[in-house]
């Protein structure tokens, strides 16, 4: 699984390494039941606190992404993972974005403005 | 039977059985000039320290003669490809060879020894060194007779580039874990070894042997998991007890990419391995692995899922240190 943060971003690292995690999802890199790398290996590959993965593990925990469990860690949960179908319909979606010459900018607010719709 | 098998059964099968179906026959040949009781085992200094009665000699060839080529030949062809045999299949098959002549001989050699009231008190040192040259001749004389060993499967680019952006961290996971398969198997001989250990502590009172299991679980159970990290000092694969660990470093990584695991084709097994090249495998399943080759020629293979991912931002770390 790949992790990225970006120390100098305005966006909190925990933030940071929970989209990692979606991202991963989104790629179908993760499969429900997988276990999610533990906390302090994260931290020490990153050179980051433990509590800050802690906290964007219960994040997506909070998103209903992974299951925290006692003595197993966080564990991707069922259903979780982005059906395919999801995944081909955004893509096809940037794509046509892409022809008329679409900013990525401008469709997340057109995304976010049809959710709140 | 095409040419290819039939090299092949000839070096795995057909010399080494016709040797101990040879030797056989000729023990049975001796058995009633042969004392009723003689010596079965010799000890590190020569001398013999265990007798048996004469008839299980005889059986004892032809159990052990026939079980350790028949395994070895088996082991070889059922992870070959129609391309032939790799190295490694190469080094099983005439070790099928060497065994069935070896056994055959030390076994001739010991009775021999000891027919016609002979007190079978003579050491065997001598006898069981010629025998050893001999059977490595055989064995180089079969290496010849098998086609030329085909390469491996070769190493994949990673196909996968991982954009690094400055100031960013990115590091990639994974595990490397035991099939519930290979552990079944695994635990199988743990359990099989423990047995056999326990009948020869009962019949020769060695308490020390209780080391052999004990280590065998330990280093069974050091190796069924290992985390495996790539992360700009380069690549981290861990036992999840910590020990032992191997590292590449960033600075020594010539090249990074996805290969396809056949465990007991290149590897004769699973966990720890040395294959031949110099490649050290971690070996938990067959198929996608990781493949980093070092400055100094080795190579180290983990198999993992997602190989390309890793191998990609291994590539890209290394290719940003020049």
């Amino acid at each position: 699984m790949l992790l990225r943060i970006d120390p100098a971003s305005s966006v909190p690292i925990f933030e940071q390494l929970a989209a990692s995690v979606r991202a991963e999802l989104a790629r179908g890199g993760l499969r429900a039941g997988e276990r999610l790398p533990g906390a302090r290996d994260v931290a020490a590959a990153l050179e980051i606190n433990i509590h800050t993965v802690l906290k964007a593990y219960q994040s997506l925990r909070d998103e209903g992404l992974v299951d925290l469990r006692r003595g197993r860690g966080a564990v991707i949960a069922e259903g979780a993972a982005l059906a395919p179908e999801l995944l081909e319909a955004v893509r096809e979606l940037v794509g046509e974005a892409r022809r008329r010459g679409v900013g990525a900018g401008t469709l997340v607010a057109l995304i976010t403005e049809e959710y709140t719709r | 039977m095409n040419r290819l098998t039939f090299r092949i059964a000839l070096v795995g099968l057909i010399l080494p059985l016709t040797l101990v179906a040879i030797g056989v026959g000729v023990l049975l040949a001796w058995l009633p000039a042969m004392p009723a009781e003689i010596a079965t085992h010799w000890g590190f200094s020569g001398e013999p320290d265990a007798f048996g009665p004469a008839w299980t000699m005889p059986l004892m060839l032809a159990v052990v003669g026939v079980a350790l080529p028949v395994t070895f030949t088996i082991i070889a062809t059922r992870s070959m490809t129609p391309a032939g045999p790799t190295a490694t299949h190469k080094v099983l098959l005439v070790s099928a060879l060497f065994v069935g002549f070896f056994v055959t001989y030390a076994m001739l050699s010991s009775v021999a020894l000891q027919r016609d009231g002979a007190t079978g008190a003579q050491p065997i040192g001598a006898f069981i060194g010629i025998g050893a040259v001999v059977a490595f001749a055989l064995a180089a004389l079969g290496w010849l007779v098998l086609p030329r060993s085909v390469a491996g499967r070769s190493m994949r680019e990673p196909g996968t580039s991982v954009p690094l952006a400055p100031g960013e961290r990115v590091v990639w996971v994974g595990h490397a874990r035991f099939s519930a398969g290979v552990l079944v198997a695994l635990v199988a001989t743990v359990v099989l070894a423990t047995g056999g250990v326990a009948f020869a502590i009962g019949t020769t009172g060695s308490w020390w042997l209780v080391v052999v299991p004990v280590v065998l679980s330990l280093a069974l159970l050091g190796t069924v998991s290992w985390r495996v990290r790539v992360d700009p000092s380069g690549l981290t694969v861990r036992a999840a007890l910590g020990w032992p660990m191997y590292r590449v470093a960033t600075a020594d990584v010539v090249a990074a990419g996805v290969t396809d695991v056949v465990p007991l084709g290149e590897f004769g097994g699973y966990g720890i391995r040395l294959g031949l090249g110099r490649r050290l495998g971690i070996v938990t399943r067959g198929g996608e692995a990781l493949e980093v080759q070092r400055r100094d020629g080795r190579a180290v293979i983990v198999t993992v899922d997602d190989a390309a991912t890793a191998a990609g931002l291994l590539t890209a770390y290394a290719a940003k240190r020049g």
